[in-house]
């Protein structure tokens, strides 16, 4: 009984580092923020960022380009447009890379009960998101597309569009796009940019798979807000209770395996009849954990079958994924 | 087992066993697995349980039987024979994908929590300086 408690607080502190890693402290590591050295891989890389944008006038009602210099009248612009500005670098194995197609929505309520919905959209062959999609109370906001060059420790942003909606309005545009500059600064090109290395540096490889798993484990527990986990235990009381005494079942014939005489092919057969229900009971429990875990949502393509979010799915809006304003797009999603 | 370390070890194994495939089995990434390991638990534990069930409860009735009301020493394999016997009923229906009845599963960990504590007093009476 001694082990078990100790496997248990050792669940129990895992789970806990990764809720708590999620928080500031740990965003360097688990966010798709870039990530020190880990992103540089090669400390020879300089980046130069240009940043554009272009806003509706509301009286012409046309799109002028905007800066800070000359903003048109009428429109207040605080974009520097041909500006210089920090590259975005999503370092290998970080938690907001995916593995396949599919998308991510996230969901969080402001201070003022707005509810905010975010919309990260995948590629098939997965890597960083190639879009991302924001509503505010169920309207889109704003749509991004981003386009990602490979680099060997990762992905360096090569371009963003970012479109600002409003009353499905095209109100502004924002575009970025960061091209590999010369080592030197001075050079055509704008003053290089050193890639982030205020960042400690990061942590060991062990380091930061504990830490990966921790964090998804927690993902996959319980969703992060607190209120949430309390509203997913409840309703999935049942499912928690199926789940313990399938637990208390195992260890029962564990405790029985490890006392007799010898290992019977008998016991064989029900220890791995009680894994078995073990499993189904934690699938049940998973199953009602995401089921009523509203914020957020993980979703891919890639798995086949195919039971949930469906419409957004199919093949057909691989534009959507390249971050198009299509309204084929941005339908499945507004929520 | 024959010594207690031994017996301690193996114990310790297949519970941080059971605890990291519980852990690896709720990642994000085991989704594919679950999804595709779920409708196979249901039959599995089924014939499984049904199996070893019957085979528990035959040896348990046969051996209180034989010894002449000796129904103490029937007491192991009779518990969890009935322990067995309740994991096949949380999924009586059988269906594929089906979620599993909860007084069942409560009735199952009953019986192997009792099941382990007579095996453990059982070897206690057989080897009284170990322990």
């Amino acid at each position: 009984m001694k082990h078990l408690m100790a496997l248990a607080a050792i669940a129990a502190a895992a789970l806990t580092i990764g809720a708590c890693a999620d928080q500031d402290g740990g965003a360097g590591r688990l966010s798709t923020e870039p990530s020190g050295n880990d992103a540089t891989g090669d400390a020879q890389l300089r980046y130069v960022t240009t940043a554009s944008a272009e806003l509706r006038d509301p009286r012409t009602r046309k799109m002028v380009a905007a800066s800070a210099s000359q903003a048109a009248p009428g429109v207040s612009a605080s974009v520097a447009a041909g500006g210089t500005g920090s590259t975005l670098q999503i370092a290998n194995g970080s938690p907001g890379i995916a593995a396949s197609g599919g998308y991510y929505i996230a969901s969080f309520a402001d201070q003022s009960r707005h509810q905010h919905t975010m919309v990260l959209l995948y590629p098939k062959f997965g890597g960083p998101p190639t879009a991302m999609q924001h509503y505010v109370d169920g309207a889109l906001e704003s749509t991004t597309g981003y386009s990602w060059q490979r680099t060997a420790a990762g992905w360096v942003r090569a371009s963003s569009l970012m479109r600002v909606v409003r009353n499905n309005v095209l109100v502004g545009t924002y575009t970025t796009s960061t091209t590999t500059a010369p080592t030197k600064p001075g050079k055509p090109g704008g003053p290089a940019i050193p890639v982030r290395l205020e960042h400690q540096p990061g942590a060991s490889a062990f380091q930061r798979m504990m830490v990966n798993v921790a964090y998804h484990a927690a993902l996959a527990f319980a969703p992060q807000d607190a209120s949430a986990q309390s509203l997913a235990f409840l309703a999935c009381t049942q499912e928690w209770l199926r789940f313990t005494a399938a637990a208390a079942a195992v260890t029962g014939i564990i405790f029985v395996i490890a006392d007799a005489p010898a290992l019977s092919i008998l016991l064989t057969s029900q220890y791995a009849a009680a894994v078995s229900l073990m499993g189904a009971a934690e699938d049940a429990l998973l199953r009602c954990i995401l089921a009523n875990q509203p914020p957020s949502v993980f979703h891919f393509f890639g798995g086949g079958a195919g039971g949930g979010g469906g419409a957004g799915s199919d093949a057909g809006n691989e534009d959507c994924l390249e971050g198009s304003y299509a309204a084929h797009c941005t339908t499945p999603f507004t929520l | 087992m024959k010594s207690s370390a031994q017996r301690r070890t193996l114990l310790v194994a297949m519970l941080a066993l059971i605890a990291l495939a519980s852990l690896a089995l709720a990642t994000p990434w085991a989704e594919p697995f679950r999804r595709a390991i779920r409708p196979q638990l249901p039959s599995f534990v089924v014939i499984l349980a049904s199996v070893s069930a019957v085979v528990q409860l035959v040896v348990g009735i046969v051996e209180g039987l034989s010894k002449g009301g000796a129904w103490r020493s029937a007491a192991l394999p009779l518990s969890l024979g009935v322990s067995t016997l309740c994991m096949a009923l949380a999924f009586a229906s059988g269906a594929p994908g089906a979620t599993p009845r909860l007084v069942p599963i409560v009735g199952a960990a009953l019986f192997a929590l009792t099941a382990a504590a007579l095996q453990r007093r059982a070897r206690a009476r057989g080897s009284p300086t170990r322990s």
